[in-house]
């Protein structure tokens, strides 16, 4: 079984301390700290299982910059054979990076293409459906178990309230990986550090007859932080102090 | 007049054959000036092997011989002794050690056979510039030194007196006995200690030859085997003994109000400044401890004891005595010291006061101690339960690597004292039981069959809880960790070397073995000889062992004193040095160097002087002198510089 | 970093080891896991397949708090055997899920709880504390990971500036720019990310020209006296310095502090370490402190089972907590208060008052709060 994964390198933002870019178009990342989206690990751990079961080969795509490269090296130490790098336009959005992936992988012949629900930093959830519709493939998302019966597969959907939909699809297909369908082995830093002696590719843009400068259908107009309320009021003290405050607080409001 | 020296070359089965070649070794030989017959054999040292060099000596006028083989250590006396009985001068001999220092470390066949060439040729060379020697002849004095008055002091002793040398019996402390003296019953017969040894301790007392000064300790000996001259330091007791009757009314008097921890009751009772160690104490004489008498330390006290004492043996103007005597060889049978069991913190001795060492227990369990041989805890209670740890102190890296050989036979034993007193819950907690003696299998059986609890798992701590003591460790057998309540832990604490045993070995000029303990001359075969001629070893001093162990080395020591006795002379090497009067200097500098102050300043004639008999031949004189006036026999120039060109050439 | 269980025998001596049980019988887990140091020394000795040791979860219950190798007679490596048991799990990634996120943690954000680097100087905010990088002093504290984002144990930090700042001891902290002393991580098996924890911290020490470094945590000074190679800044514990400060009279502390303290010693800093008078010498400063010892105390003290890992996995332990044990004998002692010096032992052992419902009997109190107050 010949799986491709498609991954993305996204920055960590919960606590950390946000600037905007001059532009307003985005964040500042330079100090931030980059990692493998967290779906996405879900559905590399996944492909591995995979080959562990019903053989075969696991290959990673991402689209990024030179940096990029340190996401691909953990998904080898994960378990992928094969890692490109395809080169990032200037400006990209879901449907460009769905449009690029399928013109890197509708040459290659895989029998499964996975990728994460959605990306944690934007969380457009677009690609992996984009993808299947350019590759004119089946998909299913949101999946949370697999199975594979020779040129079918067998999957499970999360839908709301704990209910599963059970579908059947004939393969190739592309699925998007719910976190949680495996638990993730952890990747040690010296089967990462083994990793980086691997080779990877590189792929420029006119390889697949793109450019740098592709049209976007929909772009960013602006990022701005929400405006401070007004009416928010901030406690402070220790958490016992703070609960004396909310307290007299919601007393004096009456509840 | 042409030498002739013969070569012979042993294989020493494959010890030597295996790595080097030695019929090249003959060729060599043959080649090599002055030889005039190489032989080479399997076993030089055999009798045939002798013969051979025997009959070259008869037959072919051999005069001077060098041997290829083994360590002159391993047969340099037999092969002297070879030469000495076809009236040849046996220094007429050199041993070319081809073995230790060829075949033994290398294993290039090639070039070991060509390091023994080397080796052979410097001893060639060497030999032909050999001199004729005369051994020396050293007259023994009969009497002998005994350091120490426990059992293997005492035994050593009666032993030679039976014999009818006389014995200097020096102890330090004031009563003899030492050890054995605080033990209750023995194993594996449950001997009482006093009532087997107190014959012993009486008759040494009784003794005319024997000569006991207790409160003494040895501080310098000069001399040699059959001529040693010690000094003793007699500590003052303020008590004069010919007059102390042992009636205890001084101790009674004694204003002391802050008693003194009783040494020989392990801490476990108190005493006064002025006392008898012992109701049994050999001999049942009181002494005064300097360093608690408020008299001597701080010279105020109305001196209740003088008051008391009805004999009017208290004397506060004895003072400390330096003696000299002369004895022709020396037993030291100085004992052991007890591990201190603070060093391991884990067991919370000293933090929990029932937790003993098994010397304490003993003092529980003797008829005369603090507890008059019942086994109590410090408030008075009968224990419901015991705990005897084994190996606390002993095999171990954080404390001492030996085995204390004698501590699980004394802890079963303990365990049998302690059931049959108290029928309380006894655990023993042990890694390995050592029950190698006579008796010592079957007495381990017996304490089995008593209902003992053997637990096999090391002691790992000891702790408080529910106000009793509790065991922490594992149950090895089943694989389950435990943690026991008792009432008592005694402590299976090795045994050490003396704190002292430095300095004695210092004064002695003996050496340590690297467990601390004195060290002798060769663990299997010269177990009670040192390093020093004339100086033996006895008990535990020289290692841990048990009565049995003990008694058999004193009477082998003993052993080993009468034969020198009885011979009344010994022959010692002449390989000395000796000083050309007409090119020294006087500068003195060999003197300086001359460890065993062997070498005097004649002022009259502005010369140094060896003193022969104190010579061992160390040649630091020789090394030194810059005038070449200091040489040494069979170490001469000609005879170094030849077997260095050998080596080199 | 390649750990091969081939060579388990001969880089822990375990040929030499006497099945004498002193360290089972000495182990903290004991009763609460089934971890059997002594048998798994034999086990590992013998086996031919050394893979099979590995899938047992108490082999993450051992708190390395290192009374086995402290105790063993014969020189057996016990709490390395544990480690390089663990390395081997690491290396495959079959670790429990709460120490893999630790692992990840540390490498992305530079402390296993994974909050952002940002983040890690927030508590010292509003204390005037010098920066290095933007300020210089030649001593650094060195806050750690625990002392940096637990809210309680921030109260340690703040408390131990406050103390610093009384006596007028210059020093600095690293700030954003601190990261893990990696001592957890080496024990949980991270033999790989231990070093380039190291590594860069050394690097960063350098850079700084630092001439001392003092630690909160005994954990952080253990990794940094003991466990990193060249290390050449002398370190020290806390305690260490303030002890010192009383002793030479800069420290003055006027307010007493009337209550029954006793004293939990950290395996850390105690057993560890030997540092056992520093911390007693300090709460017998404490003018009106009435110092009541533990029974198990220097040596012999109850490890908290907050070490080697213990803070991320639980190693298949069942049964009451060490913790909850030893605030029931504190309490048992009629101690008010319970002392420690470590932000684990902190932590673990408030924890076991609130589960044990005897937080009206005893507070649990880090010794740089106690001299704060008493200040």
């Amino acid at each position: 079984m010949n799986i491709a994964v498609c991954v993305k390198r996204i920055p960590k933002t919960a606590e950390a301390d946000l600037f905007i870019e001059k532009d307003g178009k985005d964040i500042k990342k330079d100090h931030l700290v980059f990692h493998l989206n967290d779906w996405d690990s879900y559905a590399v751990r996944e492909a591995a299982i995979l080959k562990e079961k019903y053989g075969g080969t696991v290959t990673v795509l991402t689209v990024g910059p030179e940096e990029s490269k340190e996401v691909l090296t953990r998904c080898l130490a994960m378990g992928a054979d094969r890692a490109l790098r395809i080169e990032k336009p200037i400006s990209s959005n879901g449907h460009l990076m769905a449009k690029i992936l399928a013109q890197a992988i509708k040459n290659q012949s895989f029998d499964l293409i996975l990728t994460g629900v959605q990306a944690e930093d934007d969380g457009y959830g677009q690609v992996g459906v984009a993808l299947a519709q350019m590759l004119g493939l089946p998909h299913a998302a949101i999946v949370t178990h697999i199975e594979i019966d020779g040129e079918r597969a067998l999957v499970r959907r999360e839908l709301e309230g704990g209910i599963e939909e059970v579908l059947e699809l004939k393969l190739p297909a592309v699925l998007t990986i719910q976190t949680g369908i495996n638990e993730p082995k952890y990747v040690s830093l010296a089967a990462i550090l083994e990793a980086e002696e691997k080779d990877m590719e590189e792929i420029h843009l006119e390889k697949i007859g793109l450019t740098p400068n592709e049209p976007l259908d929909a772009a960013i107009d602006q990022v701005f932080f929400p405006p401070v309320g007004k009416m928010a009021e901030i406690l402070k003290g220790s958490p016992e102090e703070v609960v004396t405050q909310l307290t007299e607080i919601i007393k004096k409001k009456k509840g | 007049m042409k030498q002739k020296i013969g070569v012979y070359i042993c294989h020493c089965g494959t010890n030597i054959a295996a790595t080097v070649d030695c019929n090249e070794l003959v060729h060599f030989s043959s080649t090599l000036p002055g030889v005039k017959v190489t032989r080479d054999y399997r076993y030089l040292c055999s009798d045939p092997g002798q013969d051979l060099i025997k009959k070259d000596i008869r037959e072919l006028s051999i005069d001077r011989v060098v041997v290829a083989a083994c360590s002159p250590q391993m047969h340099e006396m037999t092969f002297r002794n070879a030469l000495s009985e076809e009236g040849l001068n046996p220094y007429l001999l050199h041993i070319a050690n081809i073995r230790e220092q060829c075949s033994w470390v290398h294993k290039d066949r090639e070039k070991a056979t060509e390091k023994a060439k080397h080796i052979l040729q410097a001893a060639v060379g060497r030999v032909s510039h050999h001199e004729a020697l005369e051994a020396r002849r050293v007259k023994i004095s009969p009497s002998v030194l005994i350091v120490g008055a426990g059992i293997a002091g005492i035994q050593a002793a009666l032993t030679i007196v039976y014999g009818g040398s006389k014995v200097f019996l020096v102890e330090k402390a004031p009563y003899i006995g030492g050890h054995m003296a605080q033990l209750d019953k023995t194993f594996p017969t449950l001997d009482c200690a006093s009532c087997i040894f107190t014959p012993k301790t009486v008759e040494v007392v009784r003794n005319k030859n024997i000569q006991l000064l207790i409160c003494s300790e040895v501080v310098n000996i000069k001399g040699y085997v059959g001529n040693f001259i010690v000094t003793i330091k007699k500590h003052p007791t303020y008590v004069d003994p010919s007059r102390c009757t042992g009636c205890g009314e001084c101790m009674e008097a004694c204003v002391l109000k802050r008693e003194v921890l009783s040494e020989f009751e392990e801490g476990m009772a108190l005493r006064r400044a002025i006392y008898i160690p012992f109701p049994q104490a050999v001999p049942l004489k009181a002494v005064v401890d300097k360093k608690s008498c408020l008299f001597l330390t701080k010279g105020k006290c109305k001196k209740a004891c003088a008051e008391a004492c009805k004999a009017c043996a208290i004397d506060f103007d004895q003072k400390e005595e330096l003696i000299e005597k002369e004895v022709g060889s020396i037993i030291i049978a100085t004992g052991y010291d007890l591990f201190d069991p603070h060093l391991l913190p884990q067991y919370g001795y000293g933090i929990y006061e029932n937790v003993i060492t098994n010397l304490q227990f003993e003092r529980l369990a003797s008829p005369s101690g603090p507890t008059e041989g019942e086994i109590l805890l410090k408030d008075g209670t009968v224990p419901k339960a015991i705990a005897f740890l084994h190996c606390i102190g002993s095999r171990d890296e954080n404390a001492n690597l030996y085995c204390s050989r004698v501590c699980c036979m004394a802890s079963m034993k303990q365990a049998h004292l302690a059931k049959e007193k108290t029928g309380a819950e006894i655990y023993e907690f042990y890694i390995d039981i050592n029950a190698f003696g006579k008796g010592y299998q079957e007495f381990y059986k017996r304490v089995r069959e008593e209902g003992i609890f053997f637990i096999r798992g090391k002691g790992s701590e000891i702790f408080r809880r529910d106000g009793r003591l509790v065991v922490a460790a594992e149950d090895t057998l089943l694989g389950t960790p435990v943690e026991i309540p008792v009432d008592l832990v005694v402590l299976g604490t090795g045994l050490v070397s003396r704190h002292d045993s430095e300095k004695v070995a210092q004064v002695m000029g003996i050496s340590l073995s690297p467990d601390g303990f004195f060290m002798e001359a060769h663990p299997k075969l010269r177990p009670v000889s040192t390093n020093v001629d004339g100086i033996f070893l006895a008990g535990c001093c020289q290692g841990p062992k048990d009565i049995p162990d003990t008694v058999a080395q004193a009477s082998a020591a003993a052993a080993e004193v009468m034969s020198l006795a009885t011979k009344g002379q010994i022959e010692v090497e002449p390989t000395i040095a000796w000083i050309d009067s007409e090119l020294c200097a006087g500068c003195k500098l060999c003197i300086e160097v001359c460890p065993y102050s062997a070498i005097e300043f004649l002022d009259v004639k502005g010369i140094s002087v060896v003193n022969e008999p104190l010579c061992k031949g160390c040649g630091a004189c020789t090394a030194i002198c810059p005038n070449k006036a200091a040489r040494q026999n069979h170490f001469t120039q000609g005879q170094v510089l030849a077997e260095v060109e050998g080596v080199v050439g | 970093m390649k750990i091969d269980p081939k060579t388990f025998i001969q880089d822990y001596h375990l040929n030499v080891c006497i099945q004498c049980g002193i360290c089972t019988g000495g182990c903290p887990v004991k009763f609460r896991s089934p971890l059997n140091m002594r048998r798994l020394v034999r086990e590992t000795f013998f086996t031919a397949n050394p893979s099979l040791l590995f899938k047992r979860p108490e082999l993450w219950a051992c708190t390395t708090c290192s009374t086995c190798t402290l105790r063993c007679p014969a020189g057996v490596k016990n709490v390395e055997l544990i480690v390089g048991l663990r390395s081997i799990l690491t290396h495959q990634g079959e670790v429990p899920s709460t120490v893999r996120d630790a692992f990840e943690n540390t490498f992305l954000h530079g402390n296993p709880w994974g909050r952002f680097r940002d983040r890690r100087a927030d508590w010292a905010k509003d204390l005037g504390v010098k920066i290095l990088g933007e300020e210089t002093a030649e001593t650094l504290l060195y806050v750690g990971c625990a002392p940096s984002y637990d809210p309680r144990v921030q109260n340690v930090s703040k408390a131990l500036v406050k103390i610093f700042q009384k006596v007028d001891l210059d020093f600095g902290i690293l700030g954003k720019k601190e990261s893990c002393c990696g001592n957890e991580i080496r024990r949980m098996g991270e033999q790989t990310l231990f070093k380039k924890l190291a590594k860069d911290n050394l690097a960063l020490f350098k850079k700084f020209g630092l001439k001392k470094i003092i630690t909160i945590s005994p954990h952080c000074f253990n990794a940094f006296k003991n466990e990193y190679p060249d290390m050449s800044i002398p370190v020290q514990h806390y305690t260490q310095v303030i002890a010192d400060l009383i002793e030479i009279g800069r420290l003055k502390m006027s307010k007493g502090l009337e209550t029954h303290t006793t004293y939990q010693d950290p395996c850390f800093l105690g057993k560890q370490n030997m540092i056992f008078e520093e911390p007693r010498k300090i709460l017998s400063s404490i003018p009106g402190l009435n110092f009541i010892e533990m029974d198990r105390s220097r040596e012999r003290s109850f490890c908290c089972e907050g070490g080697g890992g213990r803070m991320w996995a639980e190693g298949a332990t069942e049964g009451t907590r060490n913790g909850e044990i030893r605030i029931k004998e504190a309490v048992a002692l009629g101690a008010k208060v319970i002392a420690t010096a470590c932000p684990f032992c902190l932590l673990t052992l408030e924890d076991a008052a609130k589960i044990s419902g005897l937080t009206d009997q005893i507070v649990v109190k880090d010794i740089a709060e106690l001299v704060s107050e008493a200040m």
